[in-house]
């Protein structure tokens, strides 16, 4: 069984790391969906555990990063995707097709930091912002956030 | 009066099906969280539930944001009340991670103490929930009564019975000295035996049996592409904790099973919670009697006030799943991100698919009673017997026209 590094190798456009010891493969976008594949052709649909997805607002960078936690069971480990959208009109392709437990954090992400997951219908406003503040077309947790 | 002769011979079969709508909360009777199950039923069956959150939403990761780190540690462990211990936890560590602290044993050790209670007695009052949803009042009672006995002994070790606030940054709060120890080690055999009895009982209780045996199964494949964690992914017969996985704390010295079921049922998710309990008294006894000389209490007064620049991603194994913490900071006094994914969040979320097909009185929440009312009657199927065709009409074109009418269109 090949480790996520091996199996990403051509996809990544860099590193970078999280403590304690977590290396966080940075990707495109538009590989994002195929990293995916191959983490699950790879591990199989029982190896594939999406844990959580972080979006983090940076304005200085003119971006909304996204980070990817998966856990994969077979090798008891995390893999830690990084993609960075365009903070003007964020936008990354949705994974919830490939695993649905992706759902929760596209659902999240999208109300609470305006980032659009192409191909995920469920996305609504209101999942967990109040309704003075979607009223208002705030997202919460980008940096210049006022309500 | 004049009355409309029926006909003879029907040629027109009119199907109009029904889905009823029962919304479930955010208040409600057998609903313990502030969460909207709008639960489509068509007859008694489940065909579709949309789970509609945001009843609680506190704004805490933008409250954490804006305060400074040690502050957020208090913060942090109001996210949740029953699992405070566990969120304080994996809060603490994320923060030493960043900052390169390492607690002593003896402290990772009276950590673990801290969360197997935890964890005792939040299996302990989701399996007591259950009885009362299924209608067993008297076991509710009971097994509240001793889970009492596990918040004195979290009391004991940490001073209180709820909120305990118990890690500090390279340590805890309070030592424990050999009379607690004693104390402890008293109420976890009386605690042990009772939960045995009250596994004994989910096993072969047949009100417990008919009622949870078979319900809402979940396959080892949809618990894990779904996303789902804790006892509920487990009970599918997958062997995944965070605890083993990760080994934090004094998890790499502490021996414990991670327990699994194969059936994937409200039952083994009982049963799993059950077996969880006493796997987490051995441990608490483990500890007890192996707790490692040294200091374990840090000089607060020392601590560090501002954070290196960093990311850190910290992973515990709550009572409901595992638990994340991802902090970011720029450097300073205060984060510049602290992202914190409950397992709830995949739990109540993402499990919307596995109410579909079981009956209405399945859906757990909505046992003890339910005000249906009926609001997705969209459209109605025609069927022409003579011909066989089959086609859909609005009802309102139906109501106006007729079937007949709109067969000829």
């Amino acid at each position: 069984m090949r480790s996520p590094e091996e199996l990403l190798r051509d996809l990544m456009e860099g590193v970078e790391a999280v403590k304690p010891n977590r290396r966080v493969i940075i990707i495109s976008p538009q590989k994002l969906r195929e990293a995916i594949i191959r983490l699950l052709n790879e591990y199989g649909r029982e190896g594939v555990l999406f844990s959580t997805l972080v979006g983090v607002d940076k304005p200085q960078n003119r971006v909304i990063e996204l980070t990817y936690f998966i856990n994969v069971i077979p090798i008891g480990g995390v893999v830690a995707l990084r993609v960075n959208v365009n903070r003007e009109a964020p936008s990354a392709p949705s994974i919830s097709d490939l695993l649905p437990g992706a759902m929760a954090g596209e659902l999240e992400a999208y109300d609470l930091l305006g980032v659009v997951f192409e191909g995920n219908r469920g996305l609504r406003r209101g999942f967990l912002a109040p309704p003075d503040m979607v009223a208002k077309g705030v997202h919460a947790l980008r940096k210049d956030a006022k309500w | 009066m004049s009355t409309t002769e029926p006909e003879k011979e029907a040629s027109v079969l009119v199907k109009i099906p029904i889905t009823v709508e029962v919304p479930i909360g955010p208040q409600h009777p057998a609903l313990h969280e502030p969460v909207l199950l709008k639960v489509y039923a068509d007859g008694e069956e489940v065909t579709y539930v949309d789970v509609v959150t945001g009843y609680n939403h506190r704004g805490i990761e933008k409250l954490l944001e804006s305060s400074t780190f040690h502050k957020g540690k208090f913060i942090a462990s109001r996210v949740c009340g029953i699992c405070n211990t566990i969120h304080d936890d994996c809060y603490t560590r994320a923060l030493e991670y960043l900052a390169g602290i390492e607690p002593p044993p003896r402290a990772r050790y009276l950590r673990v103490l801290a969360m197997e209670l935890e964890r005792i007695h939040s299996h302990m009052l989701v399996n007591a929930v259950m009885a009362d949803i299924v209608g067993f009042d008297a076991l509710f009672m009971l097994i509240m009564k001793d889970r009492e006995q596990v918040m004195k002994a979290k009391e004991i070790l940490t001073g209180n019975r709820v909120l305990a606030d118990y890690m500090v940054l390279g340590g805890v709060r309070r030592d424990l000295d050999e009379f607690k120890r004693g104390r402890l080690l008293t109420i976890l055999e009386k605690v042990e035996e009772r939960i045995r009895y009250y596994r004994k009982l989910f096993e072969e209780d047949s009100t417990i049996n008919s009622r949870l045996r078979g319900v809402g199964v979940i396959k080892a494949v949809e618990a894990v592409a779904h996303g789902l964690l804790g006892p509920t992914l487990r009970a599918s017969n997958v062997k995944y904790d965070a605890r083993a996985d990760e080994r934090y704390d004094a998890y790499d010295e502490v021996p414990f099973n991670v327990i699994t079921a194969a059936e994937g049922d409200a039952l083994a998710r009982a049963l799993v919670r059950w077996d969880e309990a006493l796997e987490s008294v051995s441990m608490c006894k483990y500890v007890l009697e192996h707790l490692p000389s040294g200091p374990a209490v840090v000089d607060e007064r020392r601590l560090p006030r501002t954070f290196p620049a960093g990311e850190a991603y910290a992973r515990a194994e709550a009572p409901r799943g595992e638990l994340t913490y991802f902090i970011a900071s720029v450097g300073g006094a205060v984060p510049y991100r602290v992202k914190i994914r409950t397992p709830s969040l995949n739990n109540v979320v993402n499990s919307a698919f596995s109410y579909v097909g079981y009956s209405l009185a399945d859906v757990p929440v909505i046992l003890t009673s339910y005000d249906p009312c009926v609001s997705c009657m969209e459209r109605a199927i025609v069927i022409d017997l003579k011909e066989g065709r089959e086609f859909t009409v609005p009802l309102k074109d139906l109501a106006l026209r007729g079937a007949k009418t709109l067969m000829k269109r």
